[in-house]
């Protein structure tokens, strides 16, 4: 059941930004829904969840862009991986430090791309790149993903893995 | 023992992650090549979320009906209000004759350019746009099903929109010109050669064949139907003076006003076929 949920969460972010995230772009700022639900998931639920939201939500936009199939493979379920790893180190209820986080890990993700763009010889103008799509899209995301963070968070206590409340003693 | 045991599970989750990123990048390395044919999965998902695309443009074509019905409102009250304050009674006239001769301006150029393209040309819809940074596609509600092939030119009445990138039955992929890594084999009016390239961020820059060639800012720049696209498509105009040693380098303004993409045009065969006598 839980993880039924934590799926429809993740489909309803990848149909989000399939098929509606040309209208939610503003300017050279392209909002990544899924990215921000990989970050919400993996800083509340640990680097599995956050790898797993990051690998197949990544492979998902990699078959609909029909282009290179690994790009956003990569760069999400790295930042899922890295996010997760953050869980228990955070303060699940600050939903700033959640925005923030989001904005880091879109600057991460879009390094990452253009990275492996680059060893594959695609051309850039890196100044346009970095002020016109990476920086706003981060501001973006960051903003977005407070506002996710926070809506999902909201039924943490029911998603978690220990839904009853009681304290586990970690090792 | 047991740091042993846990450093030698680290280095086997390590090796692990290595191993996957090596495998993520060899994929990505294979697929960065162009593909003549997405994959089924691609062309599953594609399909899956055909009737989506299809819905959120019809939401967004009602949209922008209604919000250009409450602008077209407001304009009609200021226009009464003008109207009744004017005195003579022609200015609805005038505004009218006006509109018609704009109107027929758009479909004299429309004509033009069916004219000079002489191609056989399938009218398509864009449904919906890239959602990603990295890429600048479009995707028409024309496929397979309609004769859309991959590589075929895209148009529409300002001049070259793209090429088809994929197709699945119902819908394909259109690479906007302005997508970094898109290249056409191009020419200048003064016949010097070259080829278009888009580096990311969606500047557009033609490197010329020629060491000194005769070309200045204003020029228009066509294909030149040496490689995949038919000759003659109107890419856009020189933008500045050559620069560099060799290749000469230009950069192109586009035809095409990319924000306004909506109804478009599929130039039905490709520049191979027509060598090949198709």
């Amino acid at each position: 059941m839980r993880y039924g949920i934590l799926a429809t969460i993740g489909l309803v972010g990848f149909l989000i930004q399939s098929v509606l995230g040309a209208y939610l772009s503003i300017g050279g700022a392209m909002p990544s829904p899924l990215l921000q639900i990989t970050v919400t998931l993996g800083l509340l639920f640990g680097w599995r969840i956050g790898l797993g939201t990051g690998l197949i939500g990544g492979l998902l936009l990699d078959l609909t862009a029909g282009r290179l199939i690994g790009l956003h493979l990569l760069s999400m379920g790295l930042v899922g991986l890295l996010i997760g790893l953050l869980e228990e180190k955070v303060f699940k209820e600050n939903w700033f430090l959640a925005g923030l986080v989001g904005a880091g890990s879109a600057i991460l993700a879009h390094g990452l791309n253009f990275l492996c763009l680059a060893l594959l010889g695609w051309r850039f103008d890196p100044v346009h790149t970095l002020v016109g799509a990476i920086l706003p899209s981060a501001l973006y995301d960051g903003l977005l993903t407070m506002l996710v963070y926070s809506q999902v968070y909201r039924y943490y206590q029911y998603l978690r893995p220990n839904p009853r409340g009681t304290i586990v003693l970690r090792r | 023992m047991g740091s042993v045991m846990r450093n030698s599970k680290g280095v086997r989750r390590l090796v692990a992650v290595l191993v996957l990123l090596a495998v993520i990048f060899a994929l990505m390395a294979l697929t960065a090549r162009p593909r003549t044919n997405v994959t089924p999965m691609e062309k599953g998902i594609a399909t899956l979320l055909y009737p989506f695309q299809v819905a959120t443009d019809w939401v967004a074509d009602k949209g922008k009906g209604l919000a250009a019905s409450i602008r077209e409102l407001t304009q009609l009250r200021d226009e009464n209000a003008r109207l009744r304050a004017a005195v003579e009674g022609g200015a609805q006239d005038k505004a009218t004759a006006e509109r018609l001769m704009q109107e027929n301006r758009t479909l004299q150029a429309e004509l033009q350019m069916k004219e000079r393209a002489s191609y056989p040309l399938l009218s398509a819809q864009v449904i919906s746009r890239t959602s990603d940074s990295w890429y600048r596609t479009v995707v028409i509600n024309r496929g397979g099903r309609d004769g859309v092939e991959t590589n075929m030119a895209v148009i529409n009445w300002q001049g070259m929109v793209g090429k088809v990138l994929s197709t699945t039955p119902f819908t394909a992929t259109v690479q906007l010109l302005t997508d970094g890594g898109f290249s056409a084999g191009s020419k200048v009016s003064s016949g010097d050669m070259g080829i278009v390239q888009t580096v990311q961020g969606g500047e557009v820059r033609m490197e010329f064949f020629s060491t000194a060639p005769t070309v200045k800012p204003g020029q228009p720049v066509f294909t030149s139907g040496q490689a995949i696209l038919p000759p003659n498509l109107l890419i856009g105009y020189v933008e500045s003076e050559p620069t560099g040693a060799v290749p000469k380098v230009v950069t192109v303004r586009p035809a095409i006003d990319f924000n306004k993409l909506d109804a478009l045009q599929v130039v039905m065969f490709t520049a191979q076929a027509e060598r090949e006598g198709h």
